[in-house]
């Protein structure tokens, strides 16, 4: 079985290989006669089974994860609500702790806790979505399909974009050369769309190429600026 | 590449590039792309040894011979059916990516690392995508040239007397307002409906009986292909 599952994945690898590779011609007008839209799903499909099968044969690994998972929120928020009551029914007068006042607290600190918690998670989601990872594929996935995908311009996702881009710099610290040379590597492919005749797209690249180089001619200008000052006598 | 030598050959591509298009921009686009393999190339080679690439080149190598068998089986086949001998006008999409993906599980099987070792494999595997290459490229011309020509694929019925209606199958008739003509051996037929992929028509009083040929000339006098048609003799039928 574990062969098998080894060849699929192998074989679900290749189509991928093939699908991109035929996307990419078919973007310039080869065709091969495959239908690719039905060839899209037919992989997506193909790719479903794998995540399914590959579930199946983790599922104690899945099955122990959520549970661990599951039972660490559990005796986290217990923890949070008994931290909670205890301290209200320290700051409230004995005459108010009796029973009645006691499941009161109870009914208030789980409102209170659950909301501490709601408030951590997006703590966590925040972490995560400005995670530099996340943030990079973000933009790799958004420029291509700003180029590919989209058959029309908006300014808006191109801001989006170009803001995760300078959020990207930041994070990885990127040299404005090196924004540069990507704008060049862009450059190079405009001249080949516009021979087969892809304007559209060679337009969204041009877009691109000029962010990329506008972006690291501002970083180098910056550099430049600072070394200036730095070496300067005071 | 050494250096020097990647310089010399980015500088005849350049010249060459603007000898072709007789463009700069696009002759430096040739060049930066040429720049930018050969960089792709090094790096790959450096790593050549590590799993990834491995891998990498194990699947690339599996999807392209996928491809070259498709290339060198189903294209002329498919090429053959619809626009050579005409049987059908398309071939279900379905058919293709079965096929295709047929190729693909077949040949992901193999360990193609092994295989490209020996020296007689490799060179008959590079002749076979070469080949493939150059059977595409025939392929494209010719689709491309015949694509919108008028093509005939079925009339029904294949014989008939005068005053039979006769259903025209096939494509690129041209639309109704740029009806052509349709000829039974040397007779115009008398149209009675006409669409891209349709056409009825009536039979005239025949001048001659026996085969004849049926064929359409379109708008922009462009001939279809010729396909057998019996023109009877009514007087020879039997009740």
């Amino acid at each position: 079985m574990r062969k098998i599952f080894s060849f699929y994945r192998r074989f679900l690898e290749t189509t991928f290989v093939l699908w991109l590779f035929l996307s990419t011609v078919g973007k310039f007008g080869f065709s091969f006669m495959v239908d690719l839209r039905l060839f899209s799903r037919v992989f997506f499909d193909i790719f479903l089974i794998y995540f399914v099968w590959e579930a199946i044969n983790n599922r104690a690994t899945i099955y122990s994860a959520i549970k661990g998972l599951f039972l660490k929120v559990k005796n986290e928020f217990n923890l949070r609500t008994e931290t909670t009551q205890k301290n209200i029914l320290s700051s409230l007068p004995k005459v108010l702790t009796g029973k009645g006042g006691r499941f009161l607290v109870l009914i208030l600190a789980v409102v209170v806790s659950s909301f501490s918690f709601l408030l951590s998670f997006i703590k966590i989601l925040k972490r995560f979505i400005f995670h530099r990872v996340i943030l990079l594929l973000f933009f790799i996935f958004g420029v291509f399909a700003n180029i590919f995908i989209l058959s029309f311009t908006s300014d808006l996702i191109i801001l989006l974009l170009i803001g995760s881009l300078i959020l990207n710099i930041y994070r990885y610290k990127l040299k404005g050369e090196f924004s540069a040379a990507v704008g060049f590597i862009s450059l190079t492919a405009c001249p080949f769309l516009l021979i087969f005749k892809k304007e559209l797209i060679a337009e969204k690249v041009a877009i691109w190429v000029y962010v990329f180089l506008a972006v690291g001619i501002i970083q180098i200008l910056v550099k430049y600026i600072k070394e200036e000052k730095k070496s300067v006598p005071k | 590449m050494n250096r020097y030598t990647t310089i010399a050959v980015s500088c005849l591509l350049f010249l060459f590039g603007l000898f072709l298009f007789k463009a700069v921009f696009l002759a430096l686009g040739i060049t930066l792309v040429f720049l930018l393999l050969v960089t792709l190339l090094e790096v790959v080679w450096l790593y050549r040894k590590s799993t990834v690439i491995l891998g990498l080149a194990n699947l690339i190598m599996a999807a392209a011979i996928a491809l070259t068998v498709y290339i060198l089986t189903y294209l002329p086949i498919e090429f053959l059916t619809t626009e050579i001998l005409l049987i059908v006008p398309k071939i279900p999409s379905l058919f293709s990516l079965t096929f295709l993906l047929l190729l693909v599980i077949g040949f992901s099987l193999v360990n193609w690392g092994r295989i490209l070792k020996i020296r007689l494999f490799a060179w008959v595997l590079v002749s076979l995508v070469v080949l493939s290459g150059f059977c595409y490229g025939i392929y494209r011309s010719h689709t491309l040239a015949i694509e919108y020509l008028p093509k005939i694929y079925r009339i029904s019925p294949t014989s008939g007397i005068q005053a039979e209606v006769v259903e025209i199958k096939g494509v690129n008739f041209s639309p109704v307002w740029k009806m052509g003509q349709i000829f039974v051996g040397e007779q115009e037929m008398v149209v009675k409906f006409w669409n891209e992929e349709l056409i009825k028509a009536e039979m005239p009083v025949p001048s001659r009986f026996g085969s004849v040929e049926l064929f359409i000339i379109r708008n922009d006098d462009i001939i279809s292909n010729k396909v057998p048609f019996e023109i009877k003799d009514p007087g020879k039928l039997k009740n």
